[in-house]
């Protein structure tokens, strides 16, 4: 499955969706909070387009450089006496980690919130070992798992879609006898929680940024829970993609600030951490450190016009500000990483064939391109895709393939487009019917286009299903016909008095 | 638009042979397919030795702009692309930022909001200019729209090919919309209207729509006219506060 | 089948993965030239304020992200404890185990020998003592400790793991309390970042630096801001003036 959260079909997965009324309310909810809330961070923090284009030169460099500042980490890291692996494929990352975890025969091992370790799909791999317990100590995803590892709807808030009492409900299951306040509800897991990391013998963390001069990493968490994963058990596991790195902890501190304030509107997250492993006389922290750098598909975008995607910091400011998120939440996506990102990310990382509709499931609104705190032009990417879709691989073969191509050509003749200008009122005519009263006034005062037959192609019905078509105009009526014909308006007064002046 | 701009002071030209930027097939992932389309555009815009070439959707005026990028290696269409693109401008952009107008004299006695168009306030990066046009409008009052920065769910071929998705895109523009009470909703885009109209109309809300270049044409007084150098106004920074 | 671990931190493994990938990028390796940040914003931070101004500013910011925030000056601070432990109605404190000219400095060295609770644990300098500890740490009412720095613009407060004060430490126990002199308010993350570059330069070594904004919090249930999840349930900032 890989970055694969299902295997129905697109349209399935958008209908499933839309049935889920409190999971659209709560997006929309989110997104509206956020939207006020990542504003004024982002106000306060002043010059923020310029901030911007440090935080997108920062991450340019880094790409840029990705080999050289990897190999500096890795001996870092490797100096401090940790150990790095370089992953290829999420298989040799999930294979790594099991022998890892079947050598130190772990029991108990901890996870805290990590987008990379879902790709690899280390929990499944690790539930299967015998004698092997594996938690997840981020809330959400702690919630996620006790219900059967259900999907995640956002990348920084993957609960959205549920409410109290189902969590309440399957916190029941655990033995909770409380009610369902959040508050109360938070407090039953850090109980549960807590016992849990006092025996954990194994923890396993992403990586926010990687810190090449130092051979530390970064982690940015509101919980904490990140930093008792690195603190308790003896083992860690770092699992970074290859992307996440920076220089030194100059650059690492300016993203954070950015990723703070475009993902929940604070101006850092309540923890941020720069850690390795244990130093001698410390007594607790991780006696073993161990890095897995993995890249999984990433190479693909490496030195093609998708590059820019790999400067992403995984703030997640971009689903918050989109409007197809926004109506499906991240489900639809069909994708661990779902919204602009995930459209963009997806079939790079988990190829064409799988992801073929996500980037034609956008209106081009480009919202995320503005959010973006490290300037990815991701509506531009989107369109990219579709380019690689269509001009090189030729996946469409529909009639609207066919129909997109006559307007190509169509578009690109004059004779021909008059000519077609013609037709389209008389062949519009049979389903067209005159303006009625009730009509919105200022588009159907030539006739309306309302009822379309079945036969008629998704393009076109596409539309009319939905709305209302205004009439195209007769030859004799139209813009062009008008222009030729009109006279010229006087200037106003004031308009000549200035040009007098000027002449002067 | 053609009359707004020569009652201030343009003389205006319409080149016969142009017909379309390309932006539907473009969008759609036809890139070659689409280079026809660009190459008559811009063969048709350069016919006429004008100033500045002036559109009344942002869109696909930024479409036109993008033309430089796209055709950048070619020796022929590339030099001409670039100056294409160095003089288009949106409708509104042009009259406040180029002829430095704020008040184009017209007047309407109604109730509106507006419907700002995704290209031209995030790709054009204009977000300011048709809101103070219109707030000098007489007699009309702006009712801001809920959300106004959500798209209607327009996004050309998309519109069409994804009606499960814009569907809810312009439902909850459409009712934002009606919540303001507005009896007109005025655009600077005319796909968008013609989406959001096309709701409405379906749904029964029969909100008359108007393209701002209308609004400004209407009942004007051309002695009402004013220079944003002859008021007190600063300008207006098209990005706003910059900050999204 | 063949050991993956083995492969760790060989050159085998490492060679073959970034070749790779400079070969996609297209861009040969060992090319790499020094960052040079096209502004200098993360230095303009604060950059006006004086210092009594700072520390107005630090005192709202932390309020801003939930941080009790005090400033005591050094002969009070031992009456000023006392209070706090009181308060809070903590039963057990946990202290760090520094030795004591680390107290003098702060006037406290008399304090620390017997502080106004039922029971003081001192967090062990002894490698082999990682699971008692850790089990202090996790049962404390309140853990009393040094942070080196005040961030003034987001109200953090920094802390390093140390044999002293480890990881446990700063994230266990139910309340927190940071003693930050008042030499160590800061602008910025990036001042604080730089002073512990400086320091590490310097040779300190430290397997973890800790930047603290506040109690644990979580949005993750209805995006209802829940405090003390996880990490302690309430954090104190104690400015320490006139050392």
């Amino acid at each position: 499955m890989g970055i694969s959260t299902s295997d129905k079909p697109f349209l399935e997965r958008v209908a499933e969706a839309k049935q889920d009324n409190f999971m659209q309310a709560a997006v929309a909810k989110a997104q509206d909070a956020q939207f006020v809330k990542r504003t004024k961070a982002r106000r306060e923090m002043g010059h923020w387009n310029e901030w911007r284009d440090l935080a997108e030169q920062i991450r340019q460099h880094a790409l840029k450089y990705l080999p050289d500042y990897l190999e500096e980490f890795a001996g870092n890291v490797e100096k401090q006496g940790g150990h790095v692996f370089f992953a290829e494929t999420e298989k040799e990352a999930r294979d790594f980690i099991t022998e890892l975890v079947v050598k130190k025969q772990a029991h108990k091992v901890v996870k805290s919130k990590s987008m990379v370790t879902n790709e690899i799909e280390i929990d499944k791999a690790l539930t299967a070992l015998p004698n092997v317990d594996v938690l997840e100590s981020d809330l959400a995803e702690f919630i996620l798992q006790e219900d059967n590892w259900d999907e995640p709807t956002h990348i920084v808030f993957p609960t959205l879609h549920k409410n109290r009492d189902q969590i309440q409900a399957e916190f029941k299951k655990l033995g909770y006898e409380g009610d369902n306040e959040p508050a109360h509800e938070a407090r039953f897991v850090r109980g549960y929680l807590r016992d849990y990391f006092m025996q954990a013998d194994f923890g396993i963390t992403g990586c926010n940024f990687a810190i090449a001069d130092k051979g530390m990493i970064n982690l940015d968490t509101n919980e904490g829970n990140a930093d008792i994963t690195m603190a308790m058990p003896k083992t860690q596991v770092v699992v970074m993609g290859m992307e996440r790195i920076v220089p030194s902890m100059k650059e690492a501190e300016v993203l954070d600030n950015m990723l703070a304030r475009s993902a929940v509107g604070q101006k850092l997250t309540t923890y941020c951490t720069f850690s390795g492993p244990k130093k001698q006389g410390e007594t607790d922290g991780p006696d073993d450190f161990w890095v897995v750098i993995v890249d999984n598909g990433r190479f693909r975008a490496l030195g093609t016009e998708f590059e820019p995607i790999l400067q992403c910091i995984r703030c997640g400011a971009c689903l918050n500000v989109c409007p197809i998120y926004r109506h499906i939440g991240g489900k639809g996506y069909g994708s661990i990483y779902p919204g602009p990102v995930g459209k963009v990310l997806s079939p790079i990382l988990g190829g064409y064939d799988n992801f073929e509709e996500l980037p034609y499931a956008c209106s081009l609104c480009a919202a995320c391109t503005e959010t973006c705190p490290v300037k990815i032009p991701l509506h531009e990417l989107i369109r990219k895709h579709r380019i690689v879709e269509m001009d090189q691989k030729h996946m469409d073969h529909s009639m609207t393939n066919l129909i997109l191509k006559t307007i190509g050509i169509g578009t690109g003749s004059p004779a021909l487009f008059g000519t077609a200008m013609t037709v389209a009122h008389t062949g519009a005519a049979p389903f067209s019917r005159m303006k009625e009263p009730g009509d919105v006034d200022g588009m159907y005062e030539g006739g309306k286009i309302n009822h379309l037959p079945k036969a008629a192609p998704k393009l076109v019905h596409g539309w009319s299903d939905i709305r209302d078509i205004p009439m195209p105009v007769e030859k004799k009526n139209n813009f062009r016909h008008w222009y030729k014909n009109h006279k010229p308006v006087d200037p106003a007064p004031i308009v000549k008095e200035k040009e007098a002046q000027e002449d002067d | 638009m053609v009359e707004v701009l020569e009652r201030l002071g343009c003389e205006t030209f319409m080149p016969e042979k142009q017909v379309c930027c390309g932006q539907p097939t473009y969008n759609s992932g036809y890139a070659k397919g689409s280079m026809k389309t660009f190459k008559n555009e811009i063969d048709a815009l350069s016919s006429i030795d004008a100033d500045y070439i002036v559109g009344p959707s942002g869109s696909c005026v930024f479409m036109i702009k993008e033309y430089e990028e796209i055709l950048k290696n070619d020796p022929v269409y590339g030099p001409k692309a670039k100056e294409v693109a160095n003089k288009i401008y949106e409708f509104s952009q042009f009259i406040y930022r180029v002829l430095g107008i704020v008040d184009c004299g017209a007047e309407l006695d109604a109730k509106v909001t507006v419907h700002r168009s995704c290209h031209m306030t995030r790709l054009i990066g204009e977000r300011t200019a048709p809101f103070v046009l219109l707030d000098h409008v007489k007699d009309m009052d702006r009712i801001p729209l809920k959300n106004v920065q959500l798209c209607c769910g327009f996004g050309g071929t998309f519109s069409a090919k994804h009606p499960e998705l814009s569907g809810p895109m312009v439902d909850e523009k459409v009712q934002n919309i009606v919540d303001t009470n507005a009896e007109i909703l005025i655009g600077t885009e005319q796909s968008c209207l013609m989406n959001i109209a096309g709701r409405m109309n379906r749904l029964g809300h029969p909100i008359k729509v108007m393209h701002i270049a209308e609004v400004l044409n209407h009942n004007v007084d051309p002695n009402r006219i004013k220079y944003l150098a002859d008021t007190d106004e600063e300008v207006v920074p098209a990005n706003g506060e910059g900050v999204f | 089948m063949t050991s993956l671990l083995e492969q760790a931190n060989s050159e085998a493994n490492r060679e073959k993965f970034l070749n790779r990938i400079a070969k996609a990028a297209g861009r040969p390796r060992h090319t790499v030239k020094a960052f040079e940040p096209l502004n200098d914003l993360p230095d303009q931070v604060l950059a006006d304020q004086s210092p009594e101004e700072l520390l107005a500013t630090a005192k709202t910011n932390s309020e801003a992200v939930a941080a009790k925030f005090y400033t005591c000056a050094k002969d009070d601070l031992a009456s000023f404890l006392n209070q706090y432990l009181a308060d809070i109605q903590a039963e057990t404190l946990l202290l760090p185990g520094f030795k004591d000219d680390k107290w003098a400095n702060y006037g406290l060295s008399d304090w620390v020998k017997k502080p106004e609770v039922k029971q003081t644990t001192v967090w062990s300098t002894d490698p082999g003592d990682r699971r008692k500890n850790a089990e202090a740490a996790d049962q404390a009412d309140l853990a009393i400790g040094f942070a080196d720095y005040l961030i003034a613009n987001t109200g953090t407060i920094t802390v390093v793991t140390s044999p002293e004060q480890g990881r446990a430490f700063n994230y266990l126990p139910e309340h927190y309390l940071a003693l930050i002199p008042k030499s160590g308010l800061v602008r910025s993350t990036r001042q604080a970042v730089e002073k512990y570059e400086a320091m590490m330069a310097d040779g300190l070594q430290t397997s973890a630096i800790n930047f603290i904004s506040g109690p644990s919090n979580s949005g993750d249930i209805e995006m209802e801001l829940v405090v003390g999840v996880h990490g302690p349930v309430d954090c104190a900032y104690v400015v320490v003036a006139d050392l």
